[in-house]
């Protein structure tokens, strides 16, 4: 007990004359970029330049919509960009909806189309190759390394010396290099570490309305059961039952509107707000 | 010194300047049948001023298939350009004039030799001058007509009474044109040439003394020549953005390679990574006898940098990289995407990636565009799509044309689960006179995979994951054709 008043009494001393001694700082990157995403630049104030930032989550939680709007709004604003694609998943198409310009974007392949069988090893070997090329060569002002494909088994295997290679080429520079994987795989190499999950997937049903702006959750009335009652009452009775048996309940809906989408994070560990919410529409 | 080449008769199959070069890379043209040529320096070559005379005219009167002209030709001396010309114009053979002594040679001359117009230069650049140029010529020798007329009347006949006279009389009655003429004919005129221009040869090549088999002194070869024709590209202030190389091959065959740069550029070292990085991708098959390295100039292109413009890859630096990645990945995997005018799923071409040119983008009425990043920052975030290249071959249980439950055989991307909420079917179908049209129905399905364990001994439980799978109408088959993420 006499410890702790000491301790409060040395703290409360010294914070008369030094009023920052015991104040946590969070110390603010000197240059940032946008996400494109103002709900994401509430939580982060934005990308810090020449450091990584790592962006990952499961299948669907959003990443890779984070990610294309990074390129969408650095390409917009007059930046050359590269994005090393580990696994030919690239849709111009979805990326022309999010408005990324592509004259200023360099899209590297690390699997070609017939190239079916290469080993998830391989690809990330050129894909870090790739990634090494283009941090050296500098001038990039977002350089993004898409790992959303490779298994989290192999993403974990990653040998940390290239994430301190990658920070030691990018720092001091203007460059963003920014990585989506499946799992954290930078760790403290990384100054931004962001998590997205995916909350809700919202459709639309017929009578709505297809404005995106218009989201509104609502449940649909269209749940089918393709199986009648009476035979719901024989399959309780059957001690077994195969697969192609099981009732099978799902929603029939109009269409996909987009996803809602949870932001949160990791990293740096600050005392403002983690989460951020916001909707990713599936129709632009 | 200066040694003047006159010719007694009119030479038009060959080229007088190309005989002249022989001796001298300094030279004037001063008219059809007379060359001044520098001759400073060619003591080590040729030996004094008078050898290098006697063997301009030897070399003349040989066969032009021996490098001659066919024909005598007058060969003068001297201090200064002017009195070289007068002496191989009026002075038949060799003539040598000491300095100091071009009266002595040049005296009895008859002032009437004053006329000869005075030296110009061809140039290919300047069709649009001659026409001023031959006004000013006639206006000339009309002046000069009159300053000899005006000379006649006070019985000066010759250059040695012109030069007798005083220069104050001079310029207070005939004025400047008089003094400048009373010099040429005291032969006190100080000028420098007006040289023909160079021809600008932009080729090297080598022989080799043995044959080369390997990379490695071939890049020592190809780093001499690429050295040479990047200093002549400086030398004249010009860029290349067309390297063209070839190898005689011992086997007979002629190797030749084409680079080609999206921007000029004269950096050797980077030619030669370049060149190396080409040639590693496809070597010739046998060892090297000769190398030779042309390039087509251009003006080098003006890079201006805004500052408010974010900062590019340098256009070198670039270049370099993009052929790295080319070896690593294919050069038909690199480039910027371009979406193709079509409905067909997927459809896109790689276009071959170069930095923007920001320096001259003009709008409207010539206005410059600014970059908007303002007009995107108000857009909602779009729903990524990933595409499954190819589309995986899948399985689909259906029940009254509902997929309920979904298999795809992949180990890298495990598609299997039940289907808990779906949207569709969308029919899209088009090019159908071509053989690679399309028809399908294709459905957006949520599937919930089930709960399975990590490596790390954690469970992860049940997810839903949005693809979008479709089913050919002319076979029937299911395929996954990407995720929503």
């Amino acid at each position: 007990m006499r410890a702790f008043l000491s301790k409060a009494e040395i703290q409360s001393e010294i914070s008369e004359r030094i009023d920052t001694a015991f104040k946590l700082h969070e110390r603010l990157p000197t240059e940032i970029l946008s996400a494109g995403i103002a709900e994401v630049d509430c939580l982060t104030s934005g990308l810090p330049r020449g450091a990584i930032t790592e962006v990952f989550g499961t299948s669907s939680s959003g990443r890779t919509s984070v990610m294309l709007s990074v390129l969408a709004h650095a390409t917009n604003a007059q930046e050359v960009c590269a994005l090393v694609d580990a696994s030919n998943a690239f849709d111009p198409a979805s990326a022309a909806g999010a408005r990324m310009v592509f004259d200023r974007l360099l899209w590297v392949r690390c699997a070609a189309d017939g190239e079916v069988h290469l080993s998830e090893g391989k690809r990330i070997e050129r894909a870090f190759k790739a990634a090494d090329l283009l941090l050296q060569s500098g001038g990039f002002g977002v350089v993004a390394l898409d790992l959303s494909d490779i298994s989290a088994r192999d993403v974990r295997r990653i040998i940390s010396s290239w994430w301190f290679r990658f920070r030691r080429a990018i720092e001091n520079t203007s460059t963003v290099l920014i990585v989506a994987a499946a799992v954290s795989c930078v760790g403290s190499r990384a100054s931004q570490a962001l998590e997205v999950m995916k909350e809700n997937v919202s459709w639309t049903s017929a009578s709505d309305t297809l404005s995106p702006a218009q989201y509104q959750t609502r449940r649909s009335d269209s749940v089918i059961s393709l199986y009648p009652p009476a035979a719901d009452r024989a399959r309780k009775l059957m001690k077994t039952a195969t697969p192609s048996l099981v009732a099978t309940k799902f929603r029939k809906e109009f269409l996909l509107n987009g996803l809602e989408l949870n932001v949160e994070r990791q990293k740096p560990i600050s005392l403002r707000p983690r989460k951020a919410h916001l909707i990713a529409t599936a129709r632009p | 010194m200066f040694a003047s080449i006159y010719c007694r008769k009119i030479i038009t199959d060959v080229s007088l300047a190309d005989f002249a070069y022989a001796f001298s890379p300094l030279v004037e043209k001063t008219g059809a049948d007379t060359l001044v040529l520098d001759v400073d320096g060619c003591e080590l070559l040729f030996g004094s001023a008078y050898e290098l005379a006697n063997e301009v005219a030897k070399l003349a009167a040989k066969p032009k298939s021996e490098g001659g002209l066919s024909t005598k030709v007058n060969v003068a001396v001297a201090a200064n350009p002017d009195a070289a010309v007068y002496a191989a114009r009026f002075l038949k053979g060799i003539t040598f004039i000491s300095p100091g002594e071009e009266l002595t040679c040049l005296g009895d001359l008859p002032i009437e030799a004053l006329l000869s117009p005075e030296p110009k230069v061809q140039c290919p650049e300047s069709h649009g001058k001659a026409d001023r140029e031959e006004l000013a010529a006639k206006k000339r020798l009309h002046e000069i007509q009159e300053t000899l007329d005006t000379l006649r009347l006070w019985g000066v006949k010759t250059f040695r009474d012109f030069a007798a006279l005083p220069s104050k009389g001079i310029s207070e009655r005939l004025g400047q044109a008089g003094i400048k003429l009373q010099q040429l004919a005291a032969g006190k005129t100080e000028r420098h040439l007006n040289l023909l221009p160079t021809i600008r040869n932009f080729a090297t090549s080598i022989e080799l003394e043995y044959p080369i088999a390997e990379m490695e002194p071939l890049a020592f070869v190809l780093a001499r020549l690429l050295n040479q024709l990047c200093a002549r590209l400086h030398e004249f202030a010009l860029a290349t953005n067309e390297l063209r190389i070839q190898l005689k091959l011992e086997d007979g065959v002629s190797y030749e390679r084409k680079l080609t740069l999206p921007s000029p550029m004269r950096d050797h070292k980077v030619f030669l990574k370049l060149l190396l990085l080409n040639t590693e991708t496809n070597p010739p098959q046998s060892p090297v006898l000769a190398v030779s390295v042309a390039c087509e100039p251009v003006n080098p292109s003006v890079l201006q940098n805004g500052l408010f413009i974010p900062r590019a890859p340098e256009p070198e630096k670039l270049e370099l990289t993009l052929a790295r990645l080319a070896k690593l990945v294919g050069a038909d995997n690199i480039g910027s995407p371009e979406l193709l005018d079509t409905y067909r799923p997927d459809a896109f071409r790689m276009k071959r990636f170069a930095l923007p040119d920001t320096s001259h983008r003009k709008g409207f009425r010539g206005k410059k565009v600014k970059a908007q990043p303002a007009a995107i920052a108000n857009q909602p975030c779009v729903a990524a799509f990933r595409v499954f290249r190819p589309p995986l071959r899948a399985y689909v249980e259906t029940l009254h044309g509902y997929p309920t439950r979904i298999s795809a055989p992949d180990k890298s991307r495990n598609v299997k689960g039940r289907v808990v909420q779906l949207a569709g079917p969308w029919r899209t179908s088009g090019e159908w006179w071509r053989t690679d049209g399309w028809a399908r129905d294709e459905w957006d399905l949520a599937v919930e995979s089930r709960a399975r364990s990590t490596n790390d001994g954690t469970t992860s439980g049940p997810q839903q994951i949005l693809y979008r799978v479709y089913r050919e109408l002319n076979s029937g088959a299911w395929f996954v054709a990407g995720m929503y993420d």
